[in-house]
């Protein structure tokens, strides 16, 4: 439904109500803080940002919907290839091996460790470097951000003072000699 | 502590980050001197332990010799790179400091890639490096086929990495674990391989084909070469490529060597279709960017040649033609770079037109580097080519060793046209002559290396085989 | 014996030279420095390979002079240099004509003197590791090497078709040979050795050695080259300065038939049996086929280039006989016909340097202008005809006599092509030196320089020393090709 709408705010809204369905996907498996965040940092920030980012751009949702209809057999083998590859694969495994996860949230909390405790033990201790490197891999998004589209404001007007130190009477008025006759 | 190199990098970019904006003239200058420094630095740090063996960060890097030696080859291959921008860069949008910082920060996600132990570290790392590299490669900005071409990355590589995703969520339904060490621990106790990891495997070689632009998954590497400033052609070319072949030498030969039946057909036929896609592509090409983005795929296709077998003979060959790879691609590039008409870049092969009559050391140094990308005795191309393909024979593949040889007939036209050109015509519209004594100096060496490295392979080969050694002794 | 380290010796000198060369001073527009410098280098390893004949032992069929270093990382892979009584000859060959190529240049302007003639020298460095070459690997390295300098001798200093001309030479013999290189390679793998020596000893299955056999011959038919594969060569030819056509012609084309003794004969015994037949019938093809496509030529370089291709036809005609006379006769009619169209592509350079053209149709009565010329081109015709006397006349007479002892029909037809090479050669000097001046030749009249007389009277020199005295080849080569026909199967044809 995110790419079907026709109207961009409803698209948004859609993609809104698939991040709510992954945090239901974490909530059943007991990953309560986990589906708190994802509502909090997607829905709440990013989503919102999406929404005025859409309302201010206001692009013309027909046009770009142009030749859609051009890709849609192509795009719908394509799935179907892959759906089919899923269900060969999924039929192929009678029984999902289940507790063979490295982390086992439930025994965490048996542990007397409340869940968002959980994760930040395992976020900071064994996974620390990936942590760490999520941040730089953040670090690089913003740099390249900034270096993609900071631009120096050469627009507005200032005085610039050796300039205008510079400047004399011989500069500042030239004299044409005209002929009168001519 | 072992891990200092990466670590070092890491922190000199922030250094560098901070630094900045406080000097005031050229600061881009002085911070790619503080960059190559460090690289440099960060080199003699990796030798060190060049022999060392250790997983850490709990489980999820290891360093060994291997490792090791792609670092220090990634290095290299920076340093020159950075060392060409300071000497030769006529593209003054670059001239910004975020520019050596990108640069580093890639590197240290290269090298983190090549240590990575688990996908998920694997996977990380491989962001840092893709997302500096986007950037880079769109860096000039009032350039718009630079633009263009960071777009086209960026989105192509989004897909790789959608891919990659993927494919690690299949691998973790199997065992339930991403490191691989434990992988390779429990594909040995399963007596029957399900059909979910080789999809897993195969989506994850796809991912990463399309990092190292084997064919058919090679669509965006001319583009994208030819659209990127040269600079970055250069180090883009060269520098991820290692990285993300050590990390499929890695990831296929360490947790999947068991498997080697399920993707040796792949890479067999990724290497056929990369040496006939790099050798048919090339020809009607008229940029030399272009030209070399399907020079490239075709030795990418040579270099898969000796993944085929998954054997140790073939990681020895792999990494000697990738540091042959290195000093030819560099050299080549460093003369694209030089070339200018009223200093303004050009890169077309009409371009070249009587190179030879009016700068004819350049062009003698091109012409070694393509006769030595041609494969032809006595450069060191050669050598590449017969170590792989004394392991695709070795191995009775020699149907494919004959199509190897065969694409690099046809791969020897283009360069011998590129050699045509330089020498054979006479020009009318001359290039700058003036080339600064630095990157003279550096184009002697590269093909001083060039010439005589065929007269003591024997340090190569011992050098290579140590080092594989380690990849094979875990497993 | 003394233990100088001879040939590394011989491919280094000109290498040394090359620097001395590179290094020289422009101070005039003829280069008389560099000229100088790259001339003393290759006499001075004419001189140097002078010692090997002398101290060579004739009755050992083995390799001699041989040094080895060790190169790839086995034992088995070394960098092994050695010559026997087959590679001799054609060592001295190389090392003859370099210095003559050289000379040739003294008088005339060539652009970028330098490089030309340090091209020569690194061409001479290459020839003689490729004779010289007792490991597989070290061979395909010189074999391939010698490409880049002619490469660019075609393609920068050749005429107005170089280009083409260089591609077409250039992509031939690289396709022909990586696919050796595959078989090379393969070699190693199934023995462990590319030691030329050790292979010899091997006896191969035969259904490998077919395979083997095809692909060293895809290499060397292009090279020396025969019928079906020779279109390179009137290109490459004609469109070749001088100098480059006389080592083209002189030289390179040899290393396709030493290639055929060394490899297809030597090695791969049973197969070349299989494939003589096939061999022959390809060979009489060259030999009539090109000999008609040469009486019609119009330039006088196409001309030689056919006749070429012809008399590498005898050579492999007498090859593949593998009798003692045949492969005697071959290697005869090899090192004279490096002279002989070497000489012929000199006086052909002559001819140009002083009008600028090649066509037959603009010449006539050239001998009343040129009248020195016009005796050396006589005897290097004859030469090229088979005359009696001439080297060319061992080298046609040995092969004919072999062939005849095999089968009488294919000597039969070998024999008519001696007769179409009188008819072409006679016919190009009919028109181009007797007759009636014709008007275009009247505009220069210098006949021969001092340097040309010396390269001229060296060459007939040698043409009728070996004419009457072919001992001096054969005896070098007999105990060693000895040694072939003894591991040759019986012949079944």
């Amino acid at each position: 439904m995110v790419i079907l709408s026709r109207n961009t705010v409803y698209s948004v809204l859609y993609l809104i109500l698939s991040f709510f369905n992954a945090a239901i996907i974490f909530l059943m498996s007991n990953a309560e803080f986990l589906a708190m965040t994802l509502i909090i940092v997607y829905v709440g920030a990013v989503a919102v940002l999406f929404l005025f980012v859409v309302m201010m751009l206001n692009i013309n949702v027909v046009q770009a919907k142009e030749g859609m209809l051009r890709y849609l057999p192509f795009g719908l083998v394509l799935i179907s290839i892959l759906l089919i590859e899923l269900s060969l694969i999924f039929s192929d495994l009678p029984v999902f091996p289940e507790s063979n996860t490295k982390i086992n949230i439930s025994e965490l909390l048996n542990n007397g460790n409340s869940n968002t405790k959980a994760i930040g033990l395992h976020l900071y201790t064994d996974y620390f470097i990936i942590f760490q490197i999520s941040g730089f891999v953040l670090l690089v998004a913003m740099l390249g951000a900034i270096v993609l589209a900071y631009q120096k404001n050469e627009n507005y007007i200032k005085q610039d003072v050796s300039r205008q130190l510079d400047s004399d009477r011989k500069k500042a008025i030239k004299l044409n000699d005209i002929k009168p006759n001519r | 502590m072992i891990f200092i190199p990466e670590i070092f990098l890491a922190f000199s970019a922030l250094l560098f980050i901070l630094i900045g904006p406080f000097i005031r003239k050229n600061a881009y200058l002085l911070v790619t001197y503080l960059t190559l420094l460090t690289v440099i630095v960060a080199q003699f740090l990796v030798y060190k332990d060049i022999f060392h063996f250790e997983s850490i960060f709990n489980n999820f890097f290891v360093i060994d010799s291997f490792g090791s030696f792609i670092k220090s080859l990634l290095l290299i291959g920076t340093a020159i790179v950075l060392y060409i921008f300071i000497i030769a860069n006529k593209n003054t949008q670059l001239n910004r400091i975020e520019f050596p910082i990108l640069i580093l920060l890639s590197l240290t996600g290269m090298m983190l890639m090549v240590a990575s132990n688990d996908i998920l570290s694997l996977f990380l790392s491989m962001e840092l490096q893709s997302l500096a590299l986007y950037i880079l490669v769109a860096f000039a900005r009032e350039d718009r086929n630079s633009s263009e071409a960071g777009v086209k990355y960026f989105v192509l590589g989004s897909l790789s990495t959608c891919i990659f995703l993927f494919g690690s969520s299949l691998i973790y339904a199997c065992f339930g674990t991403t490191n691989f060490s434990e992988i390779s621990g429990a594909i040995n106790q399963l007596n029957e391989i399900p059909l979910i990891l080789i999809i897993g495997v195969v989506f994850i070689l796809v991912s990463l084909s399309l990092k190292i632009s084997a064919a058919p998954f090679h669509m965006w590497t001319p583009d994208v070469y030819q659209g990127a400033p040269t600079i970055i052609t250069a180090y883009l070319s060269v520098v991820p490529k290692i990285a993300s072949f050590a990390v499929i030498i890695r990831f296929l030969v360490f947790p999947f060597g068991e498997i080697i039946v399920d993707w040796g057909k792949i890479i067999l036929i990724l290497s056929i279709t990369s040496m006939l896609v790099g050798s048919l592509g090339a020809l009607q090409q008229k940029d030399l960017k272009r030209l070399f983005a399907y020079s490239t795929i075709n030795h990418i296709g040579f270099m898969l040649i000796g993944l085929v077998p998954g054997s140790e003979d073939g990681i020895i060959a792999i990494c000697i033609y990738l540091m042959l790879y290195l000093i030819m691609n560099i050299g080549v590039f460093v003369v694209i770079l030089s070339l200018s008409r009223d200093n303004i870049s050009v890169s077309s092969i009409k371009d070249l037109t009587g190179y030879f009559t009016n700068n004819p050391f350049m062009a003698v140094c091109m012409a070694v580097f393509m006769f030595s990308m041609a494969g032809i005795p006595p450069l060191s191309g050669f050598l590449g080519k017969l170590i792989v393909l004394n392991v695709a024979i070795d191995n009775n593949l020699i149907f494919l060793a004959i199509i190897g040889v065969i694409s690099s007939v046809i791969a020897a036209y283009y360069y011998l046209r590129i050699i045509k050109v330089m020498f054979f015509d006479s020009s009318s519209d001359e290039l700058d002559i003036k080339v600064n004594i630095e990157t003279k100096i550096l184009l002697a060496v590269l093909s001083f290396l060039n010439i005589t490295i065929l007269f003591y392979p024997k340090f190569f080969l011992d050098l290579s085989a140590s080092i594989t050694f380690s990849l094979f002794s875990v497993n | 014996m003394l233990n100088i380290p001879i040939l590394p010796l011989l491919i280094i000198v000109p290498v040394v030279g090359l620097i001395f060369v590179l290094l020289s001073v422009e101070e005039d527009e003829n280069y008389i420095q560099a000229k100088k410098s790259a001339l003393w280098t290759s006499v001075i390893n004419f001189l140097i390979s002078l010692y090997i004949p002398f101290n060579f032992d004739k009755d050992v069929p083995h390799f001699q002079f041989v040094n080895s270093f060790s190169w790839l990382n086995s034992d088995n892979l070394k960098f092994s240099l050695g010559i026997d009584g087959i590679s001799l000859p054609f060592i001295l060959l190389s090392t003859l004509l370099i210095p003559l190529c050289i000379y040739s240049t003294w008088n005339i302007k060539t652009k970028r003197c330098k490089s030309y003639l340090s091209a020569f020298l690194i061409l001479e460095t290459f020839l003689v590791g490729a004779f010289s070459a007792i490991d597989l690997f070290s061979f395909y390295i010189f074999f391939e090497s010698i490409l880049i300098p002619m490469y660019l001798i075609i393609g920068i200093w050749g005429g107005d078709r170089r280009v083409y001309s260089a591609y077409k030479f250039f992509l031939y013999t690289f396709l022909g040979s990586v696919l050796m290189l595959v078989a090379i390679i393969f070699l190693y793998q199934e023995f462990g050795t590319t030691d030329i020596p050790s292979i010899l000893n091997l006896s191969l299955p035969f259904y490998i050695q077919i395979w083997l056999w095809l692909a060293f011959f895809s290499s060397f038919a292009v090279k020396i080259p025969m019928w079906p594969f020779h279109t390179w060569l009137p290109d490459a030819h004609v469109e070749a300065p001088t100098e480059g056509s006389v080592i083209l012609a002189g030289i390179l084309l040899k290393l396709g038939g030493y290639g055929f003794i060394r490899f297809n004969l030597s090695m791969l015994p049973d197969a070349s049996i299989f494939f003589t037949p096939f061999v022959f019938g390809l060979s009489l093809i060259a030999i009539v086929y090109t000999s008609l496509v040469a009486i019609v030529q119009n330039d006088m370089k196409k001309l030689i280039a056919y006749s070429s291709v012809a008399h590498m036809g005898f050579v492999t005609l007498g090859i593949f006989s593998a009798t003692i006379q045949g492969l005697h006769g071959a290697i005869v009619q090899m090192i004279s016909h490096g002279l002989i169209s070497a000489a012929l592509f000199f006086c052909i350079g002559s001819i140009y340097n002083r009008y600028e053209t090649k066509e037959i149709a603009n010449f006539g009565g050239l001998n009343s202008i040129m009248p020195k010329l016009a005796i050396f081109f006589l005897i290097f015709s004859l030469g090229a005809i088979g005359f009696p006397g001439t080297s060319g006349f061992i080298g046609e007479f040995l092969t004919l006599l072999a062939v005849f002892s095999h089968n009488t029909f294919v000597a039969l037809i070998s024999a008519l092509g001696v007769i179409f090479a009188a008819a072409y050669m006679l016919n190009l000097y009919k028109k181009v030196f007797l007759g009636q001046p014709s008007k275009f030749i009247q505009k220069v009249k210098l006949d021969l320089r001092l340097n040309e007389m010396i390269i001229y009277s060296l060459l007939v020199f040698f043409i009728i020393l070996f004419g009457i005295k072919p001992n001096y080849i054969i005896d070098f080569s007999t105990s060693s090709l000895d040694r072939i026909i003894s591991l040759y199967p019986i012949s079944i044809l």
